[in-house]
């Protein structure tokens, strides 16, 4: 005789696990300084770039190593969020990279603003030669893939208004969705930059900022990626986001990763501080500054009072008692280690991270040293 | 009405063509509106102040550049310069994108009190909706350099002036080799 019996609750909980995939997401916020490299893993099929800051030595090195330990082959995506270095160094050597030995890209990510009229303007700003040569050869490597036959890469040109790309992995979908800026603004902050000449920089108001969105009928999760958008581009974030879902009247997220390095200039008077703070459930992500004034000691201490969970990539910059001397003379690259900060997510709504100490606490910040609100770069 | 809403009516009038004959009186004078040319397409939009000059918060308090930057930009042959001196140097950097004198097309009016006057430097207190308002002016923006005395009376005159544009577009001025990406974007619902 066969006795059948139920199968146990690990068992059943087990075969679920089998047959449902579980809806997951992989956040990689590597430790670059200031600048932002976020690499996304979702659904565990797709991945997504946003930005990146790998000046070339060691933390491109690592970069790659991170890439290969994680086997990435293809990036889904790639977004280009606004065109200042420390979010576009080392992407040229990233496209490269995939678009080699049978890796591939699939879409690239950009402002709706035309790159021309962006290095136009940073000619005009005098940049360094060295970060306006590097965005030159960026968008011609990028052309050159476009003219490809068949093309290598496919552009999407994003703004408030663009629809948002769809992130399809098993019988699940994430959306990312552009809220900001809107058309206007940024012809506002172009039209401003070109007639106040140097006076006025103005890309960061050209940031995109993403919203991360899971709306499945087993789970939901909202993100926030925020690019160096200012306060008044985190408020109109916020206003479209509502659009988008009238229903939530009071934007909620599970995971932000802050806008501007959690500079103050971001954050005075911006969304985050004042009466359009979005609720956030569980974690901010903070790429720690590479010249040890990001992110201000106030704007993280706004951040803990809320009771956020703020993740930092490294405290071992944020004490930055000889930040000012870094700042006039020494080579800002050169005392940083890169690591990678990875917070997971999966639909029990649990958020876990590695390392875990990563986690900063309001006595850990009273040793900051403060920066003004105008002397912060 | 709210002035946004007044300022925003008169320019719709005169980007018309349209040259509105009434004139404006909102909150006890504070502000006054007239028209003296058109708006039209081809423009740029100036605000040189005169006399006493004002400040670009007080413009913003009243959500003047606000409702500017939200209205005429959607035009895009249309910029705004405010200037809290009409001095040529605050014209650098027009002379590629204008030509003609400004044709003057809205005049403000601002009534304050002095309440302070500290050496060079005089504070003005604005009774608005929203709270009094202090700015703090310089001897040279007052006319002929006569610093006024505490509890006068003073009023600041803003001058909003049309001039024509040459080129159509800033953006067609590149400096730049990359290519353009104009058009060459996914077309519909990005999936990856």
């Amino acid at each position: 005789l066969k006795a059948t019996f139920p199968a146990s609750k690990a068992e059943a909980s087990k075969d679920k696990l089998e047959s449902e995939p579980t809806i997951k997401l992989d956040i990689h916020l590597f430790h670059c300084g200031q600048g932002d490299t976020v690499l996304l893993n979702l659904l565990g099929e797709k991945w997504v770039l946003i930005d990146c800051n790998l000046p070339k030595g060691q933390v491109r090195d690592e970069f790659f190593l991170l890439v290969s330990s994680l086997k990435i082959n293809r990036l889904d995506l790639v977004c280009l969020t606004h065109s200042h270095e420390d979010h576009y160094t080392g992407m040229e050597e990233v496209l490269r990279y995939f678009n080699a030995a049978g890796r591939s890209v699939g879409m690239y990510c950009v402002g709706a603003v035309e790159p021309r009229l962006i290095h136009t303007w940073m000619k005009r700003q005098n940049r360094p030669k060295s970060s306006v040569l590097g965005y030159e050869r960026l968008n011609k490597y990028v052309d050159e893939l476009l003219k490809s036959k068949p093309p290598r890469i496919i552009l999407f040109s994003a703004d408030a208004n663009s629809r948002p790309v769809i992130v399809v992995g098993g019988s699940e979908e994430v959306q990312l969705h552009p809220i900001a800026p809107s058309p206007s603004e940024s012809r506002t902050a172009l039209q401003e930059a070109f007639l106040f000449g140097k006076a006025k920089d103005q890309l960061n108001k050209l940031s995109i900022v993403l919203a991360l969105l899971i709306r499945s009928k087993k789970s939901e999760f909202s993100g926030l990626l925020a690019a160096d958008t200012d306060a008044a581009g985190f408020r109109s974030a916020m206003e479209r986001l509502k659009e988008i879902e009238p229903h939530r009247p009071k934007p909620t997220f599970d995971f932000v990763k802050v806008s501007h390095h959690g500079s103050w200039d971001s954050h005075e008077g911006s969304g985050v501080a004042e009466h359009h703070k979005p609720d956030v459930e569980f974690v901010a992500g903070i790429s720690a500054g590479r010249i040890k004034v990001l992110p201000d000691r106030e704007v993280l201490r706004d951040f803990l009072i809320n009771n956020w969970t703020v993740l930092v990539t490294t405290k071992k910059l944020a004490h930055r008692k000889r930040y000012a001397l870094e700042l006039f003379g020494q080579n800002p690259y050169t005392e940083f280690q890169a690591r990678n900060l990875k917070i997971t997510w999966s639909e029990d709504r649990q958020l876990e991270w590695f390392p875990e100490e990563a986690q900063i606490s309001l006595p850990e910040i009273e040793n900051y040293q403060t920066v003004t609100k105008g002397t912060q770069t | 009405m709210e002035i946004g809403e007044q300022i925003r009516e008169h320019v719709a009038r005169a980007g018309l063509g349209q040259r509105p004959q009434a004139e404006f009186q909102q909150r006890e004078n504070l502000i006054s509106i007239r028209s003296q040319g058109s708006l039209g397409k081809n423009a740029i939009l100036i605000a040189p102040h005169h006399g006493s000059g004002l400040e670009s918060s007080w413009h913003e308090s009243l959500a003047y550049v606000e409702w500017t930057r939200r209205n005429l930009f959607e035009e895009p042959r249309a910029l705004l310069v405010c200037l809290t001196h009409p001095h040529e140097d605050h014209y650098t950097g027009l002379s590629d994108v204008a030509f003609g004198p400004p044709r003057p097309c809205i005049i403000e009016s601002h009534r304050g009190v002095v309440s302070d006057v500290l050496g060079n430097q005089v504070e003005i207190t604005y009774e608005t909706p929203a709270g009094p308002i202090k700015q703090i002016y310089n001897r040279e923006q007052f006319r002929g350099g006569v610093i006024p005395n505490e509890g006068d009376d003073v009023e600041a005159k803003v001058t909003v002036s049309v001039v024509d544009r040459e080129t159509s577009e800033v953006e067609e001025d590149f400096e730049s080799d990359i290519p353009s990406f104009e058009g060459r974007g996914i077309k519909g619902q990005a999936r990856i």
